[in-house]
């Protein structure tokens, strides 16, 4: 049994933090696999309706995966399909029909620990002001729009979006300084 | 403003994880991924994925701001 499967038995026995553990491996996958997608559909808010909809899956007594990391290629093929749904919806038939056909996506090895440690060190030096707004994002972001974010921080929506940007390069220059490559962050 | 610069702030906006819902309750992609270009909105998903690694290294469970999104909608249900 692969860690994915271990976790989504766990999701699907009811445990809720294992399913959030369970995406934190698969959402890699399921998100580089709509890259064919990118210009088409919002993938974020593909990858978002995927995982919601696996978690129901994972909850349906009825339903059984079967085989290894059945979990990931039943939400791979789900994305896919989804995206292309989205994407007719919008009436880019034309674009959809030139698409190339991808290999199938393959998990991520565990997340390089090296990696993560540059990552966390070249964030915890973000200082001031742009260090406040990251922070900001990071923790509040999903739940709170960022007008709200902005006016936390005293500033225009459009000063807060700047500043997060300048926070962004700010890191990516650190980890280049480190020998992270951006190819390697975005892989 | 310049070209590039006006194409920053619009990506910027399309990074966040939030995202409001249609009457369905589907995620709707913010304003801002409508005004941008096929080039950049490549550039945005490019720009998505290196955010979403980010997160997860600074999380103390590794979890991406989309995962404590959907999360949230999970325990909100």
């Amino acid at each position: 049994m692969s860690p994915v499967d271990d976790l989504w038995a766990r999701a699907s026995a009811g445990d809720v933090d294992a399913f959030g553990d369970w995406m934190g491996r698969v959402e890699r996958p399921i998100r580089r696999g709509l890259a064919r997608y990118a210009s088409l559909v919002d993938a974020e808010g593909i990858v978002q309706e995927t995982l919601l909809r696996m978690w129901h899956l994972a909850r349906d007594r009825n339903r059984t995966l079967a085989g290894e990391n059945a979990s990931l290629r039943w939400a791979l093929a789900l994305a896919r399909n989804l995206a292309r749904n989205e994407a007719r919806k919008a009436k880019r038939h034309a674009e959809l029909a030139n698409l190339p056909v991808g290999d199938e996506p393959v998990l991520d090895p565990d997340s390089d620990p090296l990696l993560m440690k540059r990552i966390r060190e070249c964030v915890e030096k973000l200082a001031g002001q742009l260090g406040r707004v990251f922070d900001l994002r990071l923790r509040l972001g999903p739940q709170i729009p960022d007008a709200d974010l902005a006016q936390m921080s005293n500033m225009r929506r459009n000063t807060f979006l700047q500043n997060v940007t300048r926070a962004r390069r700010q890191v990516v220059k650190c980890l280049e300084a480190a020998g992270v490559t951006r190819e390697e962050l975005a892989r | 403003m310049s070209p590039g610069a006006a194409d920053d702030l619009l990506i910027e906006a399309t990074l966040t994880a939030r995202r409001s819902l249609d009457a369905e309750g589907l995620p709707l992609a913010p304003p801002e991924w409508w005004d941008l270009s096929a080039e950049a909105r490549v550039r945005a998903f490019e720009a998505q994925m290196q955010a979403r690694r980010i997160e997860s290294a600074v999380d103390k469970r590794g979890w991406s701001t989309t995962v404590r999104a959907v999360m949230a909608r999970i325990r909100g249900s």
